[in-house]
């Protein structure tokens, strides 16, 4: 019989936890709903679509403006690296930071 | 329902408890997981689709032996003398490479005297007030662009250095609010004028022409006359991008496929364990059940129970657990897969936004397979004759 | 009460070849309320004879009539539903689900049927006082001796309330007090009206005041 009260006891926090969790979710979507006219008067102003969660190549950051071609913009003979760039950062001398060994 | 089924069926899985909670574990596990990159991925393409009515109706580009290149301005007159066209005009932005951090920033240049602009200026961005910078150059900069900048020892200006070597002061005259991150995090805005000095686009040129078209339904037919008139140029409609955001993150698909897949395996380890029958208690135990008088309808209704005690409990708790770690944590480790190696990383806030179909698909795909692994096996245990399985 | 015609089982051992005749032809008739020994040696069919009664297992050929119905070809769904109802089994390794506790196992026929879960509980609590089982009713099955496993299967076997009760070599297992012990409770439900089958080769049944009749097995025949 006390598994019948353990049964009880989960259940119940079951209920309290998910209570809890939508009552937080639905003041955060409350905030949320009250700050989406500011997202949009910010992308009136700059007038660009995509997120800025990819920004780690310029081809990448508006990818909706963006084309296939742009990709190949260093030199045409170059083979693609987007692909295999994409979630780790390309070798360090594309970004320049240190100075060319040699220079 | 028969309550003492119930508590039997309950009594059951306790008795195996060792088992079922590690199969309670993983299969929660599934689903949590499964859902967070669900959830996530629909949220973020709420985002998205929060600020679409925002952009221009139509952006053109000009391309040059394949490649996007800088366009004449002289094309705003032709594109306004378009029936349906209300008004275009050109825009100059691009990327600025700041080399120190090894970051791209997105430089966008705005007339901010233009009266649409003013209302989004004071909703946008913080204490702007425009007056104070009238005789200085300055900009607009997102979070992430201050906070590069400070960790670079810039605090109130910033020296951009153009193609050509020469530097050029900007002072920072205002930030846009921190809930516009997603959206804003590398960009900054300044005076079209000032735009073109730090880019190196003459006063001919522009990035490209965006166009407002006042009539939705007559948006395809200017597309088709601007296409008409350059050949050339690329055109890029509010729909078109509305349909890009619907696949947005396919080119990062190879790794959430890899995801899904590894997760679906484990899955399905799981249910194919189930289903390749039951180990000899378990026999033993219904063909107890058959002796003492159960029928198979009985002994099927039991296991039905109990899997599915098992399975609800384990997609009621996931489903919870994948709404804390994507809503109210933010979904650490999952959003880096979403943003890549950006040095950038905005502060993300995201949209609560919970797609009904998402969660039943989730549901479909886990629940009832599982439920029926139990029950198959069970079922022709049951079939047997009782003595058959008792010896 | 419980009638066999020219009852025949046949086991087919599949890959291994050949087929195991259990039974051959066997008829026999019980009356009620009889207390019946069917004796016989490890493999002579007696607890095949005793599956085939309690509807557990169906015959090759023949007829079984228990309590005037025919259950030889009795569906699954209606073989359980009365074997719930009129047998009482007790088998040599009694079969009870080890973790489970003492009221638990007891209760266990009456689960799928109607009645709520304190009747059934009442109930099993009665039979098993009657029984001498008071104590430890909590406790798992497998923490209890011998003899009071027995006790928890005889009224395992008793609380559907069932006329007929058949038991499997009920005291192989068994020392002699434990042997004596279970036929006390023998009597006490001949007392009731019960009508009992034990399959057995302990000698010690075949003596005893309250038994009927002998009825012998030998290789699937009645001898």
């Amino acid at each position: 019989m006390n598994k019948k009260r353990l049964m009880t006891a989960f259940i119940a926090i079951f209920l309290i936890v998910a209570l809890l969790e939508a009552i937080v979710l639905i003041l955060m979507n409350r905030t949320q709903t009250m700050q989406e006219p500011i997202k949009q008067a910010a992308v009136t102003l700059t007038g660009l679509p995509d997120l800025a969660l990819s920004t780690e190549a310029r081809f990448v950051r508006h990818r909706t403006l963006s084309d296939l071609h742009a990709y190949f913009s260093e030199e045409g003979t170059l083979p693609e690296y987007f692909p295999s760039a994409f979630t780790y950062a390309p070798p360090p001398y594309q970004h320049a930071h240190a100075r060319i060994a040699g220079e | 329902m028969n309550s003492k089924l119930f508590f039997f069926a309950l009594d059951s899985l306790w008795r195996r408890g060792g088992k079922n909670l590690a199969v309670l574990a993983v299969f929660t596990l599934i689903i949590t997981l499964l859902a967070s990159i669900l959830l996530l991925g629909g949220s973020l393409k709420k985002e998205l689709d929060l600020t679409l009515d925002s952009l221009p109706d139509i952006t053109v580009q000009k391309l040059s032996a394949g490649r996007q290149t800088l366009l004449d301005s002289d094309m705003v007159y032709t594109i306004t003398s378009i029936p349906g066209v209300s008004l275009a005009r050109e825009r100059v932005w691009g990327y600025y490479y700041f080399q120190n951090a090894g970051v791209n920033f997105t430089v966008m240049g705005l007339d901010f005297f233009l009266p649409p602009y003013r209302e989004s200026l004071r909703k946008a961005v913080e204490d702007f007030d425009i007056t104070a910078h009238m005789d200085e150059d300055f900009m607009i900069v997102g979070e992430g662009v201050k906070a590069t900048l400070n960790a670079n020892y810039y605090t109130d200006f910033f020296n951009f250095i153009t193609s050509s070597g020469t530097i050029k002061k900007v002072n920072l005259a205002g930030t846009f609010k921190g809930v516009t991150s997603l959206e804003t995090n590398d960009v900054i805005l300044m005076p079209i004028a000032l735009a073109r000095e730090v880019l190196e686009i003459e006063e001919t040129l522009a990035t490209d022409i965006v166009v407002t078209v006042p009539n939705p339904v007559e948006i395809p037919t200017v597309v088709g006359k601007i296409r008409e008139v350059y050949p050339g140029s690329r055109v890029i409609a509010k729909e078109d991008i509305r349909s890009s955001y619907q696949n947005i993150f396919d080119y990062k698909s190879g790794i959430f496929l890899a995801l899904f897949i590894t997760v679906f395996f484990a899955f399905f380890i799981l249910v194919y364990e189930k289903a390749s029958g039951l180990n000899a208690a378990e026999r033993r135990e219904i063909g107890i059940l058959k002796a003492v008088g159960w029928r198979i309808e009985d002994v099927v209704r039991l296991k039905l129970t109990e899997s599915s005690l098992l399975a609800l409990s384990a997609f009621g708790v996931g489903i919870m657990l994948a709404l804390f770690y994507v809503f109210i944590l933010e979904a650490p480790l999952l959003i880096d897969l979403f943003s890549g190696y950006s040095i950038l990383k905005p502060k993300v806030q995201l949209p609560l936004f919970i797609d009904p179909y998402t969660i039943g698909l989730i549901f479909i795909a886990t629940v009832p397979i599982y439920i029926a692994a139990v029950i198959i096996p069970s079922w022709r245990a049951a079939v047997i004759d009782a003595d058959e399985v008792m010896r | 009460m419980i009638c066999l015609e020219k009852v025949t089982k046949i086991f087919e051992q599949g890959g291994e070849g050949g087929s195991v005749h259990s039974l051959k032809s066997v008829s026999l008739h019980i009356r009620p309320r009889e207390l019946v020994v069917l004796k016989g040696v490890s493999g002579s069919g007696k607890s095949t004879l005793l599956s085939i009664i309690a509807a557990m297992g169906k015959p090759t050929s023949g007829e079984v009539i228990v309590d005037g119905k025919s259950i030889a070809k009795l569906p699954d769904h209606f073989a359980s539903l009365f074997r719930r109802n009129h047998i009482g089994m007790i088998f040599q390794k009694f079969h009870l689900i080890g973790e489970m506790s003492t009221l638990d196992n007891v209760t266990l026929p009456l689960i799928p049927g109607d009645e709520d879960t304190d009747t059934i509980r009442e109930k099993a609590y009665r039979i098993l006082k009657s029984l001498g089982v008071k104590k430890r009713l909590g406790t798992p099955v497998k923490n209890l001796s011998g003899g009071e496993q027995q006790r928890v299967a005889i009224a395992r076997a008793l609380v559907t309330n069932p006329e007929i009760i058949l038991a499997d070599e009920p005291t192989a297992n068994l020392d002699r007090k434990l042997t004596l012990d279970f036929i006390d409770i023998l009597k006490r439900l001949k007392q009731e009206g019960k009508t009992i089958l034990i399959a057995t080769h302990d000698p010690v049944f075949f003596d005893l005041g309250i038994v009927d009749r002998v009825i012998e097995i030998d290789e699937g025949r009645v001898v």
